[in-house]
């Protein structure tokens, strides 16, 4: 379908070969939602592993309280992005949450327009969704972690290995596996990613958040152009593709043994 | 001696040492936690909150009322029961049809010959991999072409075949010793009877996590039925449509989004464990 130029409506279309491809690449609007998409998942991708990996750590040992703390992390993964996407537009409204928070502090002589400023919209849209996946790769994580024997926690111990020795040399080495794929899983939804983008801000303001995944739907459904969403469809799984298999191999690398 | 006092102090200011730093991690886990928590309280306390006490006072539970959830109910114009409807029927008809189709074929791709088991779960995986965008484009034409758009059937169809069941299913009949179909062959059993007397039975684990992951991913979908459906909705669908591109009537957005999450959220409140292990088994296990 990636090389006709269907619209969807009509019957009949015609085989273009690579045209569609072609097309792509003349396409400021693909080219601007390459680069939308890449600062997304980037940014999501570090927060999330970076965080979940601390959070992690932290709740490793159950106790009723970190069990308590883990259900609440896991909540936003259970609920629909739809709700997600709501929670947070109330959060960034005009009159919403945040603004609240920043002029009880009165930290703000101006309101800031969250998800209507061009400049800001991306990243408060990485925080909601930084705030929903959290948990799911938090567990993804803990699990890794309960599979590092006690042992080796206690053998450092022995030999006079500080706190951040311990987490150095035995928790981040052997958290690898469970790490990448967390990073893996990560980085395939960021980049999947529909749901939140279309009701948060629905790919504005001038597309400033409209990712990959929003910008195919909108082009094959909105504007009726099938085969070239379709091709631009091609493209991301290609993309996703070779990132899977750029990061298997290099955390296949990095893996060690005790 | 004094060697002994020194290791003693030593010892005694480390523990110090590491009591604080346990302190001050601890207070950065429940700020994070509370930080998390917010808009988690937020949204659940303002399904009950007037708009304008939303704005005025965030945070506390002032001026509680149902009649953001009443007016939610008989909106003549939105009818949340028939929402619910489609999408019970939806997520169990979907859910049954993976309950009898998965596992056989699961079955099937874990005891034929590697060959074939290997070339068949790359088919599946790569059906997990491929981003529902690619598949819903083409989707879309073949429905309209086969008359199943806009049908809750053409939905059902949609969710029934399912990639990630019959990995986990697989990976699990694996694991099952084969000396137990041997036994019942022996004795006489036929294939058929083998699957659903033998391993139907032993799947039960495996089948609940391919049930909440799929149950909720069903219930929660938004793309999919957006572009599948014409004039039914499913809840999550539906309260997107009922609050419209700039709905900011918080009390009664909240009222909607807390009404289409209230079934997965008692679910996930009484049975969490089952939740967590189901929805992240599947990463864990690909």
């Amino acid at each position: 379908m990636s090389f006709t130029n269907s619209d969807g409506l009509t019957r009949d279309y015609d085989f273009i070969g690579i045209a569609n491809y072609l097309r792509l690449f003349s396409d400021d609007k693909f080219i601007n939602s390459i680069w939308v998409t890449t600062q997304f998942v980037v940014i999501v991708v570090i927060a999330v592993n970076v965080l979940g990996l601390f959070i992690a750590v932290m709740l490793k040992k159950a106790s009723k309280a970190n069990n308590i703390y883990r259900s609440i992390f896991f909540l936003p993964v259970v609920i629909s992005q739809v709700a997600v996407a709501y929670i947070w537009k109330n959060i960034y409204a005009y009159d919403g949450l945040l603004d609240y928070i920043l002029q009880f502090f009165g930290m703000m002589a101006t309101r800031i327009n969250w998800i209507t400023d061009p400049k800001i919209a991306l990243y408060s849209l990485c925080v909601a969704e930084i705030w929903r996946v959290l948990g799911y790769h938090m567990v993804l994580i803990l699990a890794g972690l309960q599979t590092i024997p006690e042992e080796l926690y206690e053998a450092c111990d022995i030999d006079g290995g500080s706190r951040w020795d311990n987490f150095r040399h035995i928790t981040l080495p052997l958290v690898i596996p469970g790490l990448s794929i967390s990073m893996i899983m990560c980085t395939i939804g960021a980049l999947k990613q529909y749901d939140m983008v279309r009701v948060l801000t629905d790919g504005g303001p001038v597309g400033a958040t409209a990712t990959i995944g929003y910008s195919i739907i909108d082009r094959a459904f909105n504007y009726g152009m099938m085969g070239y969403a379709s091709s631009m469809a091609v493209v991301l799984f290609i993309i996703i593709g070779i990132i899977t298999i750029i990061q298997n191999t290099y955390f296949n690398k990095k893996q060690v043994d005790y | 001696m004094k060697n002994q006092i020194v290791i003693e102090m030593n010892k005694a200011y480390k523990k110090n040492h590491i009591q604080i730093k346990d302190f001050v991690l601890k207070v950065l886990l429940v700020i994070t936690v509370i930080a998390f928590a917010v808009p988690l309280y937020i949204s659940f306390i303002n399904a009950f909150k007037t708009t304008e006490s939303i704005i005025r006072s965030p945070f506390s539970p002032t001026h509680i009322t149902l009649e953001n959830i009443r007016l939610a109910i008989v909106n003549p114009y939105v009818s949340i029961l028939g929402m619910y409807k489609n999408s019970l029927t939806i997520t169990i008809c979907s859910l049954c049809t993976i309950m009898a189709i998965s596992p056989m074929g699961a079955y099937y791709i874990a005891r034929t010959t590697p060959r074939r088991s290997s070339l068949l779960t790359l088919f599946f995986l790569l059906g997990m991999m491929i981003p529902p965008q690619i598949r819903i484009i083409s989707l879309v034409r073949l429905y309209v072409d086969t008359h199943l758009i806009g049908t809750i059937l053409g939905l059902i169809i949609f969710y029934s075949g399912n990639s990630l069941a019959i990995i986990i299913l697989t990976r699990f009949i694996k694991t099952i010793p084969i000396q137990l179909e041997e036994a019942a062959s022996i004795d006489g059993a036929s294939n058929f009877i083998i699957f659903w007397k033998i391993i139907f039975p032993l799947l039960k684990p495996a089948l609940a996590s391919v049930l909440i992951f799929n149950g909720r991913m069903i219930w929660n979908d938004f793309m999919t039925p957006m572009l599948l459906l014409k004039n039914t909705m499913t809840i999550t669908l539906g309260i997107v449509t009922a609050i419209g591109p700039y709905g900011s009537n918080w009390g009664q957005v909240f009222a909607y989004v807390l009404l289409s999450v209230l079934p997965v959220l008692i679910l996930y409140l009484s049975m969490q464990k089952y939740f967590i292990t189901g929805i992240t088994g599947g990463a864990m296990k690909g």
